[in-house]
């Protein structure tokens, strides 16, 4: 006797409670796991129990969810434009993001950086590594996400000047962000790429001297009496207690100084500007400088949960992206680097949303390859 | 760019959404007896025909559709088990029992299936009443008073249904050939 028989036979039985039936009586006493099955599907109740089961799953809707889950990764996988009807979302759909190969997942940035005492030894921060420590007459506290300096070496007072062989130097890594707290109370919030460098005695000092490469934003302690000095290889920023931002990345053609509160002076060896609240000077690789009234929140959103970028050239927002996404772009269509774009993009989202985002209202494509996004005109 | 296109209403879609209405409910329901919850089940059980529609697997007979469809939900389940058997000890208890049960867990899933397929079917009167005596477990009275007709009606209602649902259920059986075969 096959399987089908069994059925057939149980079905009969449940129905007409017919008993005469040799076979099925031997099938059953064969196994106890046939009796058990006998027993649940000839009791009414377990029926009725099984039949309302059944009729608890919603077919309809999850044959819904399977034609989306279908025709999403369709439209991943072979780039599946949808017809004419659908013309909003086409906008969005055929954006060469979309039409990529399903692309890695590309992780923003997070808190990370090393601190090098003297070209010495280098210590390793972030999230994991929470700790208090004296290190080589320094006191470090670090809490994941920012540290702070305090106590360095006493011993170290004087006059002595700026000393590049005696000097902490900071370093945040492209994909990285990391706040520095120095001895005096000021907060240096340092972006991807950068590097902080100040001297052991910088709280001693009587000028606050630190060097900068890449961007950061400082909130200066008020101190009129001393000084706080940014140096950034052609020109200088010096303040007394402000807060500004300086972008002085090497591969951005010039560099600009953003004053969020206070009064601040920009100095190269040519010009010197004194800049107020909203003002920027941009400092151009000749040295030559321009001061102009700015929205400050463009040039600050970096250390919020979003970017803020208003008419900006795309060029200028994907070396941003590029410094916390540890990424590379390459133009197919050097002319989309001028195009614009003005919104939000978040800063802690996958790489896709930014790019979904951009090509929504810009006509720029992106393609991914590893770590080389090559840029196209759509 | 190639072109190649999913058409979400060709008749290959429609013969595939008539197959899922037909079996997801007793497929979630065959696999929930080997995963820890339904909503693991019915996963599964969507993963399944996804693949099927990607693969664009197509079905030489009913009896293969059938066969293919527990099969696979089956070695779905196996691999989710295997995949979070480190979760849970009772995963472990649940793998060992799989394979010698999922004959019967599938018996008997079938069983409820076409019991449940057959009452849909029925003419409505006939339907209500079946409905309420089985999965309500009322007696006749009950039904009676309820639907506000006589016993005899019911009696006989309850009468003609058994014998339709007699008849309906003799139309699955040749999907039953060869049902079980595979599985040896």
């Amino acid at each position: 006797m096959d399987h089908s028989d069994i059925v057939r036979k149980m079905l009969d039985r449940i129905w007409e409670g017919k008993t005469t039936d040799p076979e099925l009586d031997r099938w059953i006493s064969e196994k106890p796991s046939h009796q058990k099955l006998w027993k649940e599907v000839s009791d009414p109740e377990q029926q009725t129990r099984a039949i309302n089961q059944l009729h608890r799953y919603d077919s309809k809707s999850a044959w819904n969810n399977i034609q989306q889950r279908v025709a999403h990764r369709a439209r991943w996988r072979m780039g599946v434009r949808y017809g004419s009807a659908a013309a909003a979302l086409l906008l969005i759909a055929s954006s060469l993001y979309f039409l990529s190969r399903p692309a890695q997942i590309i992780e923003p940035g997070h808190p990370q950086a090393t601190v090098l005492f003297d070209q010495g030894k280098a210590v390793h921060l972030d999230s994991k590594t929470q700790a208090t420590s004296k290190l080589q007459g320094a006191q470090l506290t670090n809490n994941g996400t920012t540290i702070v300096f305090s106590n360095i070496d006493p011993r170290e007072t004087g006059k002595q000047p700026f000393d590049p062989l005696r000097h902490i130097t900071v370093s945040v890594p492209i994909g990285g962000e990391y706040q520095v707290v120095l001895a005096d109370g000021t907060t240096v919030t340092l972006n991807s790429g950068t590097t902080l460098r100040f001297a052991r005695n910088y709280a001693q000092h009587q000028e606050r001297i630190v060097a900068l490469e890449g961007e950061a934003f400082f909130d200066v302690t008020p101190n009129p009496s001393r000084a706080f000095i940014v140096e950034c290889g052609s020109y200088t920023v010096t303040v007394k207690g402000t807060s500004f931002n300086i972008s002085n990345y090497p591969d951005d053609g010039y560099a600009h100084v953003t004053v969020a509160s206070g009064e601040v002076a920009v100095t190269s060896d040519t010009e010197q500007h004194l800049l107020h609240p909203g003002e920027q000077a941009k400092i151009f690789a000749n040295h030559s400088m321009a001061v102009a009234s700015v929205t400050i929140n463009n040039y600050t959103s970096w250390m919020d949960a979003n970017f803020r970028f208003e008419g900006m050239e795309i060029d200028a927002i994907l070396r941003k992206i590029a410094r916390w996404y540890n990424l590379t772009f390459v133009y197919e269509n050097p002319e989309v680097k001028q195009y614009h774009f003005t919104g939000y993009l978040p800063r802690y989202s996958d790489i896709s949303e930014i790019f979904r985002l951009l090509s929504l209202t810009t006509d720029v494509a992106f393609k991914i390859e590893g770590r080389t996004v090559t840029v196209s005109h759509r | 760019m190639p072109h190649k296109k999913v058409a979400l209403t060709d008749s290959y879609m429609i013969n595939m959404e008539e197959i899922f209405l037909e079996y997801y409910p007793a497929l979630c329901h065959f696999a929930s007896k080997f995963l820890p919850d339904t909503c693991d089940a019915e996963d599964v059980v969507q993963e399944v025909f996804v693949s099927f529609i990607e693969k664009k697997s197509r079905f030489k007979s009913t009896l293969h559709v059938q066969n293919s469809l527990y099969l696979s939900v089956r070695n779905a389940c196996v691999s989710w088990l295997r995949k979070h058997t480190a979760r849970t000890r009772r995963t472990l208890d649940y793998l060992m029992y799989l394979d010698p049960e999922s004959e019967e867990a599938m018996i008997s899933t079938e069983i409820y299936r076409r019991l449940a397929v057959s009452i849909d079917s029925l003419p409505n009167a006939c339907r209500k009443i079946i409905e309420m005596s089985y999965l309500q477990g009322l007696d006749n009275e009950e039904i009676a008073r309820k639907l506000n007709i006589s016993i005899h009606t019911v009696k006989a209602q309850k009468a003609r249904g058994k014998g339709l649902l007699k008849d309906k259920l003799k139309d699955l059986y040749p999907l039953f050939l060869l049902f079980f075969n595979i599985w040896e």
